[in-house]
């Protein structure tokens, strides 16, 4: 018999039975005796005892003039064990189900262009974290610089305790790089474990790699931004040239270009953001409504015209008062203007917010003709004073260059992302399309109910909104390319999110068809208003279809879960 | 910690003061309560940096609980208690890294479905908690009153390869010289028993020769069913520390991630292997390219195998496996000019129906070529769970104790007298293996049944099947850690057992290594160690006297030393569990002090084995074609395996980790070669059924030219896999044959 330590040894109750037994066995379950039995000693001066493992990958020094620190991911060693996500994860302290790294495939067929894999089909890990982009998204798009590009690093750091919550650098990050806590209300992201590198410690990826595929290497800025501009970083990954990303996929046995990621092909609803759908309608609305009311008041229209103006300041309010609802802090919701040098965001704020001022004014002024009459004189007199009529016109035009400027600004937000549905005209002729529309619908009900003839203006609102379906369902025949991120909207629009799409063309065609009645003057003017709700209607889900069939731009992923 | 050097960017946040301070922080907060939940700091005990609400006040290391690399992993305490960990630096197997599975090792262990009282079936058919004393009359009860109707043998358990050894042995000591039960096995008869077997017949005893350092030592690796970047990530680390570039040559008819790595790989059209094997033992043959005076002094049989290969030449082979003849010819030149060559392999030769004589063909081929007992060479079986090396040594289900024999005489003596029982208490019969234990079910030999650790109910071969038994009979008892497994919905009481952390013990692992296991949680409610529901169901069973020794898991393992001692795997030099520990684990055989030996050491160096005649044999046997090959009404052929290395068997750990889940696709799905798909109108990420004459799934297609066509290939760790599966078995270790039977597809969705 050999020695056995004898704290181990269960003291058994004299004579107690079974029961006996029982107690003295939950009661030494709960005896914790790891610490006392087996604690270790360490070298408390010792550097830290995995170091011999890493000193390897990471940099001796600090990067120089024109230089940055950059992630250096050797694909060729990287056998897809994934332990660096929940290294990170771990050596990080992260929320249960928070991770930032991430580890995708790519597929392809057998390639016998040079390497090893000898015509054989190739399947490639890929582990990615944030890409410290030279020209980070995140940083660009913030509204509250909330992010900083250390000078000396490269690191890209994000400030936990000035973020917001907006989420939109979950959008400008192009490779799915700030992740959204619901509970703290704030993003959180990878920082290259600065402060281990600053200790001549190594991130936790680069500690935990099994096979060294991860190391910090020191690159040079403006070769980064050349080989990037020329689309070289890895395939079918997003374009390089948006935001310039440092890590270094390198492989010696080679990547034939036609591997595709596990996820390839595969799109899901996005979140669909009721608060910015609504903020986007309402201000559209809005500016449409007021530009709208504001030429006919100038072609000498009447009550209905004032009529418009008011309702579309009144719609702006709202739009606007929705706003901060999407904010993880909307207590901070101030903090929104303070990107304005970079972010079109921040843009949009202080554009919304100078618009709202001269629509306040414009309302004001199509308001004070029907107050007036029961003001005291003197009050008349000072409003007369303080705000001469002459200023009218003027205002009114402010009034409408703002809010086109300010929704421009929404619009380059998400042509910003360079996700394919969003670009370009997809965003600014929906924009502006929505603008427009409901201008003209809200414009030719409020004259049509004051008693006005409306008919052109109806007209008008049919074409522009026919225009506008027509052009939203010309999307659809996208559904039959071979490969493209409109190919999975188109098909997103007709497969998961079809009801949607359907309730979006039915309530979109039913408020063409009430403006048309109206414009024909036959019927009762009824059919003005109820097409203009109609088509107010159809844009509120033809931007929840904006939001939520989007195909994010993204890392090869894994397989995906259906 | 060294000092620290501080760099620009790294300063560490500081409040800003005063009022002017206060505004500016309003407009750019630097720090907060949000930036502090995400500080970092040294965590002292060698660490390095920890999250600072994490920082430990001491540290201590244990093998982590999943596979059998048997990593070590430095658990991070506070206050006695484990709040994080971090793979052990110094470890000679893992040298500092684990794989997700360890990393997340603990937090599994938080998961909200532990069972944490014992529950029983009630009239209406719910789990209701009992008390442990309810619970454990009416275990005993019930299982004596089959035993008194139909035999103390017509109780019978299931096992694992997941428990401390010493729970193992206290098992198989209580059931079988305590309870008179006769029958009970592993569920590494699913994983092991094929290599046990083959080592066995050709070694004379389970011992599998190698050490990891003789991964960094080849210079020809061979690895055959095995995709060890997936499966062993850690294996795969020792095989990147190679200086020498070696050959890495796989054998796997999927384009795995291993065969992605490899300098050679050899997709062989699946069951091909014994053609294949033999054509390369053939042309070693022909070419004189062997070991002659290693095959004189230390084998036997050489001559009838070289005869009986003449038959299975290289054409034969190509034709069988579809790797052309010359490919065949280069790999066997290989071989020969290789100085240290292994040959690895894992679950695609031992769940196979003639996975013994797989694995004995590549023990052939070391030993015709004198690759044994020389570092970086070997015949080397990987194993699948934490501790299904101590199931088969010591949990005395199929063998008696330490590689000994219940039908010799003189096995029962020795073992009587280690243990002071009356000898006659030991069975001299053998257990029947898993299959025939549910097979005995089916013919009213099998009544009452406690499994343990283990989820029969989802990994059993043909699974529907097994459910029906299951359900048949008298009463299932189902000892685990959580309440939800798909065999504890169907058992009539629940014991809640704690798990790997909340627990001490030992596990053995691929390379004959134990490693020890600590208590460093609490396990939740009343949940018991196994080990102290052995101790109880002994003393409710009123057989408590005969385990006086057994007074804890360290005494247990005095009791295992003292039953190996004179085996070959003789473990009597290893002291306590603290010489374990600070040796850096135990590799056996170890007769003297564990600090004292070399950490890594292999078999059979001085050419001597455990036959009798101290010889290696050569065995063989003729192919046999899979019992269920494709055909028209279901073309396909099923391989099923390893998904991801953040998944584990039947996913009721790996499945309770947020972190884990993200790792792996939630839903089944299968693998499905472009062309196939194309035939079959299968699109890319489509649903899809997946028909066998067994039963019938629906997965998601992933279209992919990693599989060959005409195959596809499903992970093991969902649950509806093995419906599909065809119960047949390698007729010598009686292991389930996994990953060949016929299937058919059909499309589910058509294109928009």
């Amino acid at each position: 018999m050999t020695a056995i330590a004898a704290k181990a040894e269960l003291q058994r109750p004299e004579g107690d039975g079974p029961a006996g037994l029982l107690r003295a066995l939950l009661d030494d379950s709960r005896e914790m005796t790891a610490v006392e039995r087996f604690a270790k000693l360490h070298d408390e001066g010792a550097p830290p005892a995995q170091s011999k493992y890493y000193r390897d990958l990471i940099p001796a020094g600090l990067p120089d003039q024109g230089e940055q620190y950059a992630f250096d991911v050797d694909l060729d060693a990287c056998s897809g064990c994934k332990a660096c996500v929940s290294a990170c994860h771990h050596l990080n302290g992260l929320e249960p189900t928070e991770t930032w790294r991430n580890v995708g495939q790519l597929y392809g067929e057998g390639s016998s262009l040079g390497g090893t894999s000898g015509g054989l089909p190739v399947l490639q890990h890929v582990t990615t974290a944030c890409h410290h982009c030279v020209d980070p998204g995140c940083l660009a798009g913030c509204p509250t610089n909330a992010y900083e590009k250390d000078p000396v690093t490269g690191i890209v750091r994000h400030l936990d305790d000035q973020c917001f919550g907006c989420q939109y650098c979950t959008m400008a990050c192009p490779y799915e790089v700030p992740q959204y806590s619901k509970s703290k209300g704030i993003v959180r992201k990878c920082d290259m474990c600065h402060g281990r590198l600053a200790a001549g410690e190594a991130p936790a990826c680069v500690q935990a790699c099994p096979n060294g595929a991860i190391r910090i290497t020191v690159v040079d800025v403006a070769e980064t931004v050349a080989r990037t501009d020329r689309g070289l970083f890895l395939p079918d990954s997003p374009p390089s040239q948006l935001t310039n990303p440092t890590t270094v996929y390198r492989t010696k046995r080679g990547l034939p270009t036609n591997v595709a990621g596990a996820d390839a092909g595969f799109a899901e609803p996005q979140h669909a953001h009721a608060p910015l759908v609504a903020m986007l309608t309402l201000t559209q609305f809005s500016v449409g409504a007021v530009a709208v009311g504001s030429v006919v008041r100038w072609l000498g229209g009447g009550v209905g015209a004032d009529a418009a103006i008011v309702l579309g300041m009144l719609a702006g309010q709202a739009g606007l008062a929705v706003a901060p609802l999407h904010l993880g802090r909307p207590h901070l919701a101030f903090r929104a203007v303070l990107g304005w040098r970079h972010s079109w965001l921040s843009r949009e704020a202080i554009m919304f917010g100078v618009y709202a001022a001269f629509s306040i004014g414009a309302a004001v002024f199509a308001t004070l003709p029907y107050v007036e009459p029961w003001m005291p004189e003197f009050v008349s007199k000072l409003i007369e004073k303080l705000v001469p009529v002459a200023l009218r016109t003027p205002v009114e035009a402010l009034a409408i260059v703002a809010g086109a400027v300010a929704v421009y600004c929404s619009a380059k937000i998400y042509i910003f992302t360079g996700r394919t549905f969003w670009l370009g005209s997809r965003s600014l002729l929906k924009f502006a399309g929505t603008a427009l529309v409901l201008g003209l619908a809200a414009a030719s009900a409020t004259i049509g109910i004051a008693g006005g003839s409306a008919s052109a203006l109806a007209w008008l609102a049919v074409i522009v909104a026919g225009a506008k379906l027509a052009y939203e369902a010309s999307l659809l025949a996208h559904r039959l390319d071979h490969e493209g991120d409109l190919r999975l909207t188109a098909r997103l629009q007709l497969g998961a999110l079809k009801p949607v799409t359907v309730a979006r063309f039915a309530v979109g065609a039913a408020g063409v068809a009430s403006l048309l009645i109206a414009g024909l003057g036959v019927l009762p003017p009824l059919f003005a208003p109820l097409g203009a709700t109609a088509l107010l209607a159809g844009e509120f889900v033809e931007r929840w279809l904006y939001f939520s069939t989007v195909v994010p731009l993204r890392m090869p992923g894994g397989m995906p879960t259906r | 910690m060294s000092t620290v050097t501080k760099q620009p960017g790294a300063e560490s946040p500081s409040e800003k003061q005063g009022l002017l301070g206060q505004l500016l922080n309003i407009v750019h907060q630097k720090n907060g309560v949000l930036t502090r939940e995400l500080l970092r700091e040294p965590g002292r005990f060698g660490l390095g940096q920890v999250p600072s609400r994490l920082k430990p006040d001491a540290t201590t290391d244990m093998v982590c609980g999943y596979c059998s690399t048997g990593c070590s992993l430095r658990i991070h305490l506070k206050d006695g208690e484990a709040i994080n960990l971090t793979p052990t630096t110094e470890y000679p197997v893992n040298l500092g890294m684990a794989c997700p599975k360890g990393w997340e090792a603990l937090s599994v262990l938080d998961a909200d479905d532990r069972a944490t009282t014992p529950l029983l079936r009630t009239a209406t058919g719910d789990l209701a908690p009992v008390s442990w004393d309810r619970a454990m009359t009416t275990m005993r009860d019930r299982f004596q009153k089959i035993g008194r109707e139909h035999g103390p043998e017509s109780v019978a358990f299931l096992s694992t390869g997941q428990l401390v050894t010493e729970e193992m042995a206290l098992l198989g000591a209580l059931t079988k010289f305590g309870m008179g039960m006769v029958h009970g096995d592993g569920n590494t008869r699913q994983c092991m028993a094929t290599a046990a077997t083959a080592y066995k017949e050709s070694f004379g005893f389970d011992a599998p020769p190698f050490t990891y350092q003789d991964f960094e030592e080849s210079d020809v690796i061979f690895l055959v069913g095995s995709n060890l970047c997936v499966a062993h990530p850690i294996m795969w680390e020792r095989v990147c520390r190679n200086p020498h570039a070696p050959a890495i040559i796989v054998v796997d008819p999927r384009r795995t991630e291993t065969a992605m790595a490899a300098t050679l790989h050899l997709p062989i059209k699946p069951k091909s292997d014994l053609s294949f094997f033999y054509a390369l033992a053939h042309i070693l043959v022909r070419e004189g390219w062997i070991d002659r005076e290693y095959i004189e002094e230390s084998t036997d049989r050489y001559e009838e195998f070289a005869e009986f290969v003449h038959a299975y030449t290289p054409e034969r082979a190509a034709e069988a496996s579809g790797v052309p003849v010359e490919t065949i010819e280069q790999v066997a030149r290989t071989i020969h000019e290789g100085k240290r060559v292994s040959f690895w392999w894992t679950m695609g030769v031992n769940q196979n129906y003639e996975g013994t004589r797989i694995a004995q063909s590549l023990i052939n081929l070391a030993l015709m070529t004198g690759n044994l007992g020389r570092p970086g060479a070997g015949a080397n079986s990987i194993t699948g769970q934490c501790n299904a090396m101590g199931s088969r040594i010591f949990s005395n289900t199929t063998g008696l104790y330490a590689g000994r024999d219940f039908k010799n005489a003189e096995h029962r003596q020795e073992v009587a007298e280690v243990l002071d029982i009356p000898v006659e208490s030991i069975p001299t019969v053998d257990s029947w293996p898993y299959h025939q234990i549910i097979e005995g079910i089916r013919t009213g030999a099998i009544k009452g049944l406690w499994v343990i650790c283990t989820n029969t109910s989802h990994s059993w071969i043909h699974q529907e099947d097994a459910r029906e038994l299951l359900s048949k009979l008298d009463f299932l008892v189902v000892q685990d850690m959580y309440h939800t497994t798909e065999t504890a919905q169907q058992a009539d009481l629940v014991l809640p057992a704690a798990g790997w952390g909340e627990k001490e013990g030992t596990f053995i692992n691929s390379e004959r290594r134990f490693g020890v296991v600590k208590k460093v949680r609490r396990p939740p409610g009343e949940a018991l160690p196994d080990f102290s529901i052995f101790r109880l169901v002994a003393d409710y069973w009123d057989c408590g006297e005969m385990f006086q020794r057994w007074s804890s898991p360290e005494a247990a393992f005095g009791v295992m030393q003292d039953l190996s001692r004179g085996r070959p795997c003789d473990l009597t030099g290893m002291g306590d569990y603290a010489s374990i520990d600070h040796a850096g684990g135990a590799q056996w055989p170890c007769v003297e002090p564990a600090a004292e030996v070399d950490q890594q050491r292999r078999l059979f160096e001085d050419g001597r084995f455990y036959h009798e005649d101290g010889r290696a044999k050569f065995i063989w046997e003729e192919t046999r074609a899979m019992p269920e090959e494709p055909d028209k009404s279901y073309p396909y052929l099923l391989l099923t395996g390893r998904g991801a290395a953040s998944q584990w068997h039947t996913q009721t750990r790996t499945g309770k980790s947020a972190v884990l889940r993200k790792l792996y696709p939630q839903s089944i799905y299968v693998e499905v070669h472009p062309d196939d798909a194309r035939r079959e109108g299968i699109q890319q990420h489509s649903q899809v059924s997946v028909a066998s004459r067994r039963g019938k799934l629906t997965a998601t297609a992933f279209l992919t030219p990693t599989v060959q066509p005409g195959q596809v290939f499903i992970p093991m760790h969902y649950e509806a896999t093995n419906r599909l599966t065809l119960a047949h078995f390698d007729p010598y270790s009686h292991q389930p044959s996994y990953k060949d039977c016929a299937v058919k597809l059909e499309a589910l969705e058509s294109e928009l």
